[in-house]
């Protein structure tokens, strides 16, 4: 039974009454019948999925309902039943966007195919429509494997500021992402047919970063034997992409901060000053804030950079991409060692799934990568995880929780506690000792001489 | 659906649409032929309608059978009628 809603106008009683018992009762559509074109504007507020209109009318003429009905809802068939047999006024109609013109008596059959027929194409147009829609946030997002709510409000935010020229600063641990949200925002900005330069700060020696980013002139130091243009040249029209912006030297700072004041720069060794109107977006896993507390990061810069922070959630907060990210990388890494029908047995999921994951989403692809190399049957076990992760369990973590202020009824000293919370953040942190001084809330001084009481190495 | 007023509202069309005929001698040729056309396929449409409703489906109780036939004699007659006006004006017509 089609469940299609029709609205019909006729002013002739006789002739609605049969086209509400043939299109209602007989084809089963959910038909609204209306007598003259005032009530069905008034009902419009709700648009049908087709109108079946008669062109006289006594208050309103059919050629002004379907004029107001495209007006309204382009998209809503129109079908115009006349019985003035003018080939002048059906092609008037037609023109105006009517779908099909029926000339009175009704050919009962031909009407049929023709609402079959309009309703059909409206609903392929529709889909057609929701399909480009989803193809256009593919494109966005290219390379981009999320569902979680998070992230779609990143993705959001990306929409939003994508064609502005407002500075970015990107905001998240390592593997978050940083650099493809960079390149989803300049892909599908109004400067993507520009270039889009990358410049990683902390893979650059600093005092090679300066003539790295302006460029140099010839003679400007040993070694430079010719002029050489800089990143921020390179990416004129498009955008740079600035990683790890935490990691820049204050001189350097200095010299970011005159870029984004005053679009100018010169080249190391030059005079000349260049204009540049590229688009500036960066991104560092460090607490900026901190740093500018801590006068390691200019303040003015950090107010400059951050006008629009995006911050990247890791992946443990959203577990429920763990799942499709799992997906996602077995089957690209399955197609390329041809190994397409691996499958993770329900524990090593389990274990993928409960992992804190702190390198993030490039973690978690290395580590699928790994197992699918080394996988020799079609199901992938835990053997093939790396220790780390085989070793963890969410139950080990509760019990180590639990033990660590307690062993049974029995309390443990204060100073055992204060000692297990150093092993413990330093396991957290991957014996990182900065890491762990930071979540300890503790000075990394304080913390070096604590692991010398508790004789804890690392 | 209320019939009787239906029956009214359609004799005083053809009356509406017969007028400028019986008028002066230019009348005639003012009147469209797509406005004819529509007074002619207007009741010819709910005749037609109507007993192909009741060829196609002869399990239509019986109540709603009467009532399409009823709704064809009417729409008939009213063709008549107005078949009638139209060669009434026009013997009018060729008689001036």
């Amino acid at each position: 039974m089609a469940n299609e809603l029709i609205y019909i106008v006729d002013d002739e009683p006789a002739i609605l009454m049969m086209l509400e018992l043939w299109i209602g009762k007989r084809w089963g559509y959910r038909v609204e019948v209306f007598d003259s074109g005032k009530p069905f504007l008034e009902r419009l507020t709700e648009p049908p999925d087709l109108a079946l209109l008669d062109l006289m009318l006594p208050d309103i003429s059919g050629v002004e309902l379907l004029k107001e009905i495209k007006k309204q809802y382009p998209d809503v068939p129109v079908i115009i039943l006349s019985a003035q047999g003018s080939v002048e006024v059906a092609i008037e109609t037609l023109k105006l966007g009517a779908a099909d013109y029926f000339n009175k008596p009704i050919d009962w059959p031909k009407l049929e195919i023709a609402i079959k027929n309009c309703l059909r194409l409206a609903s392929l147009s529709r889909e057609l429509e929701h399909l480009r829609e989803s193809v256009d946030n593919r494109l966005l997002f290219d390379n981009i494997i999320s569902q979680s709510g998070e992230m779609q409000e990143v993705f959001k935010l990306v929409n939003r500021i994508k064609d502005n020229d407002i500075c970015v600063l990107l905001l998240g641990e390592s593997g978050t992402g940083k650099e493809l949200i960079a390149r989803a925002i300049h892909h599908n900005s109004n400067r993507s047919s520009g270039p889009f330069v990358v410049v990683n700060c902390a893979s650059i020696p600093h005092d090679l970063l300066e003539s790295e980013l302006f460029g140099h002139e010839k003679g400007a130091f040993t070694g430079a034997i010719q002029r050489r243009i800089g990143k921020f040249e390179q990416a004129m029209g498009g955008t740079i992409f600035l990683d790890e912006i935490g990691e820049l030297d204050p001189s350097l700072q200095a010299k970011i901060l005159r870029v984004i004041q005053e679009k100018q720069f010169s080249r190391v060794g030059g005079n000349e000053t260049i204009t540049t109107n590229a688009r500036l977006i960066s991104a560092t896993n460090r607490n900026l804030l901190e740093e500018v507390k801590n006068k390691n990061f200019r303040e003015d810069l950090y107010f400059r950079l951050s006008t629009f922070p995006i911050v990247l959630p890791p992946l443990r907060q959203r577990r429920t991409d763990i799942v499709i990210l799992v997906e996602h990388f077995l089957s690209k890494f399955g197609l390329e060692n041809g190994k397409t029908k691996l499958k993770f047995s329900r524990k090593t999921l389990d274990l993928l799934y409960n992992y804190p994951w702190p390198g993030n989403v490039r973690e978690l692809e290395n580590v699928i990568q790994r197992a699918v190399v080394l996988a020799d049957s079609d199901v992938i076990s835990e053997k093939e995880l790396p220790m780390p992760i085989q070793l963890y369990s969410s139950a080990d973590i509760a019990d180590e929780h639990h033990s660590m202020f307690s062993k049974g009824d029995a309390i443990l000293p204060f100073e055992k506690i204060k000692e297990n919370a150093i092993r413990h953040a330093l396991k957290v942190t991957e014996s990182n000792i900065a890491e762990a001084a930071k979540k300890l809330k503790l000075g990394r001084a304080t913390l070096n001489r604590l692991m010398q009481k508790y004789k804890i190495k690392i | 659906m209320e019939m009787n007023s239906r029956k009214e509202k359609k004799r005083d069309e053809i009356v509406d649409l017969c007028e400028p005929i019986s008028g002066n001698d230019n009348s005639f040729i003012k009147i469209p032929l797509t406005k004819i056309s529509h007074e002619l396929r207007t009741p010819l449409t709910s005749i037609i309608g109507f007993a192909e409703m009741l060829l196609d489906d002869p399990a239509i109780k019986e109540k709603s059978q009467l009532e399409y036939l009823q709704i064809i004699r009417d729409e008939g007659r009213r063709l008549d009628k107005l078949i009638e006006a139209i060669i009434n004006s026009s013997t009018k017509y060729e008689d001036k």
